[in-house]
């Protein structure tokens, strides 16, 4: 009798349990997770009595604007995103073709440039109130005005620049929904209203609360904003006790707390989900019905889509626009080709890495299914919770301990000195950015990847083709659409991004966000504009693009 | 697709690598600045020291806690030669935290007057900036308006206007307050000054300027150089300006409240020699001219004019006190501020 | 009383007529197949009886009301209509028990109504389960139990047991419709399976065109189809043509009656494979034939033969042992029951 052996056969070993695969799912968890752990690590090391000092003053403050935020953050955008979405993709009015791929562009606003703009016009002194008071005559005392800069404020100007990521992929969601359920529902004594909240809108559940919580995560490491409306969040809170209680450990420790929220939240989501699937049992594609609204529903259809787009970017947009024309003479210079260039190049980089990165944790869960990758990938998108500075210095620890023991060890056995390898570089900056924007692309990829019937990686498998073959010929030819958003989004935030990037770049680099902040923080909010502007112009044309793409996204449409 | 983001990968990468990152800067010739200021209020004075010294300059600007933290991580291999801060008591962290080396230098020492400067040479003061009240002069008698403590008096309930405590001035005047008059006294004033706000602290120096401009406030709190910005600004801030007096309060000692704008030679400096060219420059005649007329702080060469438009507001006489005593108070600042709730 | 009643209901998509002036009646108790190929309209006649579309004229009652027509238009949700597609449809997102209790008004005994109707098609320990956990079959039953909870007076099948392999989908069908007319409820159901159509309907319509072309019992149709269409429909179809001379179209296997049909019109005589008959050679009146190949069916055997003189190809079907051996000669003679006399110019056209 010949073994297997004899027959001249490739012999393959029994799977061992853990392989290349999940290797490397670990390895980039790991490597993206350390600045997080870094982070959550500081709860082992004595903060001094700081702890006790801000418990009994500040921390109930910290915590109440928190949820407010939180909360409120969370059902305007729940609001925002899902009406918008339903309206634009199952019924017909006016100016509907022209709304469904303007919704986005809130997106391309950075949050803090939409801030300051409000706060400009609104507040006390700003032309809106000075004109009332000059057209009536009133006084301080005369008449009652909602302060802009307030929890509410903050509210408000998060929840218009972020519902467009509940807006995308609600939309998404509703786009790729079966009729047939709807019209099921319908028969069975549901009508329009009743069908999309007993069947449209949970179908959408999964779609609609990972945009939530990517905005809630947005939200909670905010920082431009709250600084801004001086509302005392955990965020600022972590800033406060960094730089004015001198404290990076009890700074570090309110992160670490933020995080185990953030993570706690989205664990809940997961068991409340229970045993409940949402991929579609229905293969059937007609046409999406299109109700054709009349009179007063039309008005209020337009009127309700039109309010967030006019809100969150066309009158912010159409301000920073004014007060650009005046200064954009004093700075469309060499140097502002420059900030455009590193700006770009920058975010284009990011965005690269962080698919990449995306590609390769989702696939390994794909291929790998199991608690550790599921666990990799969960703490590895923490990142995005956290506010940018605590990811940099996140980053800063490990990357400096690294360069000088290895700078040491050189010295000693080799003699040669090494100096910073690490510190300092646009790779450390470029990895901050992957840890802080992986949970946006590891969502979109991921989404995308459960589309993928496994009978796909079975088929290849069985022509002959390994993992890495499927991956490239296979998989990411299928999720073309998924990654293309997962970029758009990961650069568009990455132009928005700024205190990573303040803190962790290279000698004489500076970005349009850098020369954002920097001019506002002096308080020159006009000449600030026109960066800001420019920041909001090149993250334009993607988002347009991702517009594009997620219209002709409806299965059976080409 | 995946092949085409690869190749647009790479050529990006080469191209930042050509054209935006200067190679590490240890070579002769270079001075490497971590920087608390803004590049736009630094630069010009960096700019005539490569035009005098021909001596390259490299910078960062980050908030001062994150680059002493970035300082610190990079521990000896740091590339930083020198830091400059707008805030003595993050100066004198940075000192404590030993990333500072002690220099000697006769020219340094000559232009600088003691009380603006470490007595072991480790950091020095290149600019001063007072923090002053903004009144509205239809509203308020400037005869009323004495020291920064009778602001904390409950006649003006209701009229002050001053930003977050967590803004470094604040902290800074806080700590001055702590030194002269102790703790307690201080903490009743930041409670006295919570109750007279007229409205939750917010916005910035300019705010506040136009806060008793519109008439939100009748007086503000805020340095001095905001209000020469704005006189040099938009229209709308020209005219809030017009509208507004500055009013120099006193500490018992009879000075106003000032802060520096510093810098020290790093510890780990790759270039001490120039590092210490770029302070005594700095603190040059011609420097020192760049501060007073492009930042309008007030200079701390005895001998550089203060700028004609600072001038014409009043005349600074700074408080005598140690500046190490505001280091000393600035962390018990936020505990106390945090416990009157001053946001 | 009646379920269902359309009058001369038409809708058009675009340019096209999708249901052109459609006459239908559904009794309570009754099965209505709606039987034609992919795009004849069947669906959309469906979809108008449900309300999911709204005629563009005529009139659609349900239970004698008017529920499409005259100006007045009841939506979906207040028709009592229920309605099962071919993929179910089940609701993802709710268990077993909830899917059938959707269309129930709440109330206490809600979940106890519905647990009712699960027992009844033997899925009660199902009932927390989530509807991917479910067999194809299970999944039929429980979207048809979801439709009939409501107690609908009109019950819609969108092609529901095509998904089923046969064996299920024999006894699911019969299942499912017995427990219909049990019910009362008038079924109009619409399927391109034939033969389908035939084991389960009372009635059937076959629709070409937005048209019904006929409507009958389903020996009816298959025993006096209106046109070559129709006889296509329901099995392979041997198609001679001919001309009318003297009442009769001669054939090479023998003349079939044509009554009406005036002498020297052309025709197609339509013969299905069991009215062609073979018998040893030599018969008198017959046609020569050699069997080509010889195929088994199980119960039946389909066997190709090609005329001796002519280029002509016949398929016939015998009963299981008594099929001509490949290569023999035979005499084939056609039976008057399954041959029928059709135009010539119609057929050409709309064969299949």
């Amino acid at each position: 009798m010949t073994t297997l052996a004899e027959t001249g056969l490739p012999i393959t070993r029994r799977r061992p349990r853990i392989d290349g695969w999940t290797v490397a799912a670990l390895g980039i968890a790991a490597a993206t997770t350390l600045p997080v752990l870094v982070v959550a690590a500081s709860v082992l090391f004595p903060a001094g009595d700081a702890w006790a000092h801000l418990a009994s003053t500040v921390l109930g403050d910290y915590v109440l604007n928190t949820v407010w935020l939180v909360l409120g953050v969370a059902a305007l955008t729940f609001t925002i995103g899902v009406a918008t979405a339903w309206l634009v993709t199952m019924c017909t009015f006016p100016g509907r073709r022209v709304l469904e791929w303007a919704l986005i562009l809130p997106l391309a606003m950075p949050a803090y440039a939409v801030a300051y703009t409000y706060a400009e016009v609104l507040d006390y002194a700003g032309s809106v109130q000075s004109w009332l008071r000059a057209s009536f005559g009133w006084g301080r005392a005369d008449y009652w005005f909602p302060e802009v800069r307030s929890v509410g404020g903050a509210v408000l100007m998060l929840g218009l620049v972020l519902y467009p990521y509940v807006y995308m992929l609600a939309r998404a969601a509703f786009l790729s929904q079966s009729v047939c359920l709807l019209e099921i529902s319908r028969t069975l004594g549901s009508g329009p209203w009743r069908t999309f909240l007993r069947v449209g809108l949970p179908m959408a559940r999964p779609a609609i609360v990972t945009g939530i919580v990517l905005a809630l995560m947005e939200t909670v490491g905010d920082y431009g904003v709250v600084q801004h409306f001086s509302v005392s969040t955990f965020s600022t809170g972590i800033f406060r006790t960094w730089y004015g209680l001198g404290n990076l450990t009890a700074a570090t420790q309110l992160a670490a707390a933020l995080l185990a929220v953030v993570f706690l939240l989205s664990a809940l989501e997961r068991f409340a989900r229970g045993g409940a699937a949402y991929h579609h049992t229905s293969t059937r594609y007609r046409p999406l019905p299109a109700f054709a609204l009349r009179g007063p529903k039309r008005f209020a259809a337009i009127t309700a889509c039109g309010l967030p787009l006019l809100l969150g970017f066309l009158v912010p947009a159409g301000l920073l626009t004014l007060w650009a024309v005046q200064t954009a003479p004093r700075v469309l210079n060499e140097r502002f080709w420059g900030y455009v260039l590193n700006s770009v190049v920058v975010a284009g980089l990011a965005a690269f890495l962080a698919v990449a990165v995306a590609l390769v944790l989702a696939f390994a869960a794909r291929l790998r299914p199991g608690a550790v990758t599921t666990w990799a990938s969960r703490v590895s998108t923490l990142g995005y919770a956290v506010p940018g500075a605590v990811v940099a210095v996140g980053v800063m620890i490990p990357f400096g301990w690294f360069d000088n023991t290895l700078d040491s060890w050189m010295r000693d056995h080799v003699g040669i000195s090494t100096g910073l390898l690490l510190s300092g570089t646009l790779a450390a900056m470029l990895f901050a950015y992957v840890v802080r924007f992986l949970a946006i692309s590891f969502n979109a990829v991921e989404s995308g990847m459960t589309k993928i019937t496994p009978n796909m990686d079975r088929a290849a498998r069985s022509l002959g083709a390994g993992p890495w073959s499927a991956l490239r010929r296979i998989h990411t030819p299928l999720l073309r659409g998924s990654l293309l958003t997962a970029a758009v989004l990961v650069f568009v935030d990455t132009m928005k991004e700024l205190p990573a990037t303040l803190i962790l770049r290279p000698f004489n680099f500076d970005t349009l966000a850098i020369r954002t902040f920097e001019i506002a923080s002096d308080e020159r909010l006009a000449e600030a504009a026109s960066y800001a502007l420019s920041i909001v112009i090149a993250g334009l044309l993607p988002v347009i693009l991702l517009s594009a793409a997620i219209a002709r996204s409806r299965p059976g449409q080409s | 697709m995946f092949g085409l983001l690869s190749r647009g990968a790479l050529a990006a990468a080469a191209v930042l690598a050509a054209a935006s990152i200067s190679p590490p800067a240890l070579a002769q010739g270079e001075v490497n600045v971590y920087s608390a200021r803004q590049e736009v209020l630094i630069r010009p004075q960096l700019d005539a020291f490569t035009q005098a010294t021909g001596i390259k300059v490299n910078l960062i600007t980050a908030s001062e806690d994150a680059i002493i933290e970035r300082m610190r991580t990079e521990g000896r291999n740091s590339p930083a030669d020198v830091l400059l801060t707008i805030d003595v008591a993050r100066l004198i962290r940075a000192t404590d935290a030993g990333l500072l080396r002690p220099i000697k230098s006769a020219v340094l020492e000559q232009a600088i007057p003691s009380q603006y400067r470490d007595k072991d040479g480790r950091w020095y003061g290149l600019g001063l900036r007072a923090r002053v009240f903004y009144y509205n002069p239809a509203r308020v008698n400037p005869a009323e308006l004495s020291t920064y403590e009778a602001l904390a008096d409950p006649k003006w309930k209701g009229r002050v206007c001053i930003r977050s405590s967590s803004n470094t001035y604040n902290q800074s005047l806080l700590a001055s307050i702590i030194a002269h008059k102790g703790a307690a006294v201080a903490e009743q004033w930041a409670r006295g000054i919570v109750a007279n706000m007229s409205r939750p602290p917010a916005g910035g120096d300019r705010d506040q300027i136009s806060g008793v401009a519109s008439g939100e406030c009748d007086i503000g709190v805020g340095n001095t150089y905001y209000y020469v910005l704005m006189q040099n600004g938009t229209e709308a801030e020209r005219a809030a300006a017009a509208k507004v007096k500055v009013f120099f309060p006193q500490q018992p000692g009879g000075g106003t409240h000032v802060n520096i704008s510093g810098g020290g030679v790093a510890a780990n400096a790759p270039n001490p020699a120039n590092a210490q060219r770029l302070l005594e420059f700095l603190t040059s005649a011609e420097a020192q001219k760049i501060y007073a007329e492009v930042v309008f702080e007030y200079p701390v060469r005895a001998g550089v004019a203060v700028a004609p438009q600072l001038q014409a507001i009043g005349t600074l006489k700074p408080d005598t006190l140690e500046l190490s005593q505001l280091a000393a108070h600035q962390v018990e600042t936020v505990r106390i501020f945090d416990r009157a709730g001053w946001k | 009383m009646s379920g269902l009643d359309l009058e001369r209901v038409s809708r058009s998509f675009g340019g096209t007529r999708a249901v052109d002036q459609v006459d239908l009646t559904v009794r309570a108790g009754e099965v209505v197949c709606l039987l034609g190929p992919s795009g004849c309209g069947k669906t959309t006649t469906l979809r108008l009886a449900a309300g999911l579309e709204a005629a563009d004229s005529g009139e659609v009652r349900i239970g004698g009301s008017v529920v499409d027509g005259g100006g007045a238009f009841v939506p979906p949700e207040a028709r009592r209509v229920g309605l099962v597609f071919q993929d179910y449809a089940l609701f993802p997102h709710l268990t077993v028990l909830e899917n059938v209790a959707f269309g129930l008004p709440n109330g206490r005994d809600k979940a106890e109504q519905a647990m009712e109707l699960l027992r009844r098609v033997n899925l009660s320990e199902r009932a927390s389960d989530h509807p991917h956990r479910l067999s194809g079959g299970e999944q039929q039953r429980v979207a048809l139990s979801r439709a009939l909870a409501p107690r609908p007076v009109l019950m819609l099948l969108d092609e529901p047991f095509s998904g089923l392999n046969f064996r299920l989908r024999d006894r699911i069908g019969e299942e499912s419709l017995s427990l219909l007319r049990a019910t009362g409820t008038a079924t109009l159901m619409v399927t391109h399976d034939s033969d389908e159509a035939m084991r389960l309907a009372d009635r059937i319509a076959v629709m070409r065109a937005g048209r019904i072309v006929q409507i009958g019992a389903p020996l009816d149709l298959y025993d006096r189809p209106v046109d070559l269409f129709v006889a296509e429909f329901f099995s392979e179809i041997n198609k001679l043509p001919s001309v009318v001379e003297n009442g009769l179209v001669p054939t090479a296997a023998g003349a079939v009656a044509a009554p009406g049909v005036p002498d020297g019109s052309p025709v197609v005589v339509a013969v299905r494979p069991e009215a062609v008959r073979w018998s040893a050679a030599g018969t008198a009146g017959s046609m020569g034939a050699q069997a080509l190949s010889v195929h088994p069916m199980g119960a039946y055997v389909l066997v190709k033969l090609k005329d001796t003189v002519r280029d002509i190809r016949y398929l016939m079907r015998v009963e299981h042992g008594s099929a001509p051996a490949v290569g023999a000669q035979v005499q084939v003679t056609l039976d008057p029951r399954g041959s029928f006399v059709f135009p010539a110019d119609e057929g050409a056209v709309e064969g299949r």
